[in-house]
């Protein structure tokens, strides 16, 4: 059985707006956090409205309870993988993010943007392949359990942890590549439990 | 938990305190877009939105829609099929090492090239998660008889496409299109001209084979899984070069070729029949993001080669005269 079979119909106009308010409320920022993580705060804003936008034409598959949040994790995947695809496959996220106009009086949005040029397991994330540094993403930014990231990534609990495993070696070898910027020591492949 | 996991949570560009506690502004926002949101028809999924994103790919659906007036036929459905076709020209040899079997395939392709007659058909499936407009199944039936040919595009999408375009023939350099129960014919050798600047080749056999067989070239890697079945690699970036222009392979190749990885690896399968020609050929591509939200394959099936296809002129065509179309515009350029 289906996450979505657990979803009331929707049987009138005002009922549907009524608990795409509920499901639109309760995620926004946190979908809204999603697509700035990814695509920084200029280009965030087309992803979180398409996402909405699914979710508004799609309602009857939306799940009625707390899955919908992971329900919506998983459209703006593939909305801002689609967005990053389409726009441009040269213009990476982290050398887009470096253009953000120095004359700016730095405020919330830039300080973030700047996060992300500056800190190394950013840059070293940029260097996983797109699979490995979203479950890391997942579980350390977005704080999903393993379960719930499994959810999203359409796969097991158990899968998860393996790909978390190994992203964790890949992106430890990732930070051996950019040198001077952090301690090459730190146990990066150590396990964790996180469920 | 690490203190490897400890620093990149802390790299968290937006750490989750400032996601329970959102600017007035991002407010503000949220609102305005929730409003926006449930104006919109919920039902009009398939209609352009200022939320979607801007088309990313080419759809040969859009360049095919069912039923047209006679006049847009012209310059609509047998460009379309004009279009089709081109993307089996203009290829260029590369040339390398083969396997045994690569040679094997690539002797089936020449020798299905030779076919007077026959029938190719080309189906394109789409499935992307994103674009749902664009998901749907696409198919081109040629038949082929020396220099003659019929061809018909059957489509359907998510977008609504559903249905047949008219059948386009040639028979003895007269272009005849299908309206409903009437059949036009252009006797005027200026629409061979026209379609030219769309790619319509002059040697159907030649061009619409020659494809195929320079993707085969393509495939120096290729092993025989099975009796007379093939199975290969080539790249998107191989494909793109050779085919760009092909239904499916140029949108296959576009859509699973990321710049930083030209070396993306595309499936290839050939299957030849009991005569030793070419029965199947299909390419297979999916997202290079490796999202999942992108798929297509294309197949392409030769059937009765020279088995003696018929392409018959339809009877009673009313001859159209180009000059009383569009105030000669048709030939402007």
């Amino acid at each position: 059985m289906s996450i979505s079979e657990f979803a009331p119909p929707v049987t009138s106009a005002d009922q549907r707006v009524e608990r795409f308010r509920s499901v639109y409320d309760s995620s926004y920022p946190d979908i809204e956090a999603y697509c700035r993580r990814r695509l920084g705060s200029d280009r965030s804003a087309d992803a979180v409205s398409e996402t909405f936008l699914t979710a508004w034409r799609r309602f009857d598959d939306v799940p009625a309870d707390r899955s919908a949040r992971l329900w919506l994790f998983g459209v703006a995947r593939r909305v801002v993988a689609n967005q990053v695809r389409t726009t441009s496959r040269q213009d990476k996220l982290h050398l887009r993010l470096v253009e953000q106009p120095t004359t700016q009086q730095p405020g919330a949005d830039v300080m973030a943007d700047s996060m992300l040029e500056q800190s190394p397991f950013i840059q070293a994330l940029a260097m996983l392949s797109p699979d490995d540094a979203e479950v890391l993403r997942l579980v350390a930014w977005e704080e999903l359990s393993h379960a719930d990231a499994g959810v999203v990534l359409d796969c097991t609990a158990n899968a998860v942890g393996v790909r978390m495993h190994r992203a964790r070696q890949r992106l430890a070898d990732a930070l051996a590549q950019i040198p001077n910027q952090i301690d090459q020591t730190s146990p990066l492949t150590n396990e964790q439990n996180h469920d | 938990m690490t203190d490897a996991d400890d620093r990149l949570r802390f790299a968290n560009p937006i750490p989750p305190s400032a996601v329970s506690s959102p600017s007035v502004e991002r407010s503000a926002r949220a609102d305005a877009l929730f409003q926006e949101i449930t104006m919109t028809d919920p039902n009009a999924s398939a209609a352009p939105s200022p939320f979607s994103p801007p088309p990313s790919r080419e759809s040969i659906a859009k360049a095919n829609a069912p039923r047209r007036a006679p006049r847009k036929i012209l310059a609509g459905t047998a460009a379309a099929a004009a279009a089709v076709i081109v993307g089996f020209g203009a290829v260029s040899l590369i040339p390398g090492s083969t396997t045994p079997a690569a040679a094997a395939m690539i002797d089936a392709a020449q020798q299905t090239q030779a076919a007077d007659s026959g029938t190719i058909t080309i189906t394109l499936n789409v499935s992307d998660d994103v674009n749902a407009a664009d998901s749907g199944e696409f198919t081109l039936t040629t038949n082929y008889s020396g220099d003659d040919l019929s061809a018909r595009i059957d489509a359907s999408n998510e977008a609504g496409l559903d249905g047949e375009t008219p059948q386009v023939r040639v028979v003895d350099n007269v272009l005849y299109i299908e309206e409903g129960s009437t059949w036009y014919a252009v006797e005027d050798q200026r629409i061979m001209s026209l379609l030219g600047t769309f790619g319509l080749p002059t040697d159907v056999r030649q061009t619409m084979s020659a494809g195929v067989v320079e993707l085969i070239e393509l495939a120096d890697n290729a092993v025989e899984s099975a009796d007379g079945s093939f199975t290969a690699t080539v790249t998107a970036a191989e494909v793109k070069q050779v085919a760009d222009g092909f239904p499916g392979f140029g949108l296959i190749a576009n859509e699973t070729l990321p710049a930083d990885a030209a070396e993306h690896e595309l499936e290839l399968a050939v299957e030849l029949d009991e005569d030793g020609l070419i029965d199947t050929v299909t390419l297979s591509g999916a997202d290079a993001d490796d999202t999942g939200a992108f798929h297509a394959d294309v197949t392409i099936d030769f059937d009765d080669l020279d088995a003696g296809v018929i392409i018959e002129a339809p009877a009673d065509a009313e001859v159209i005269d180009l000059d009383s179309f569009g105030d000669g515009e048709l030939f402007d350029n």
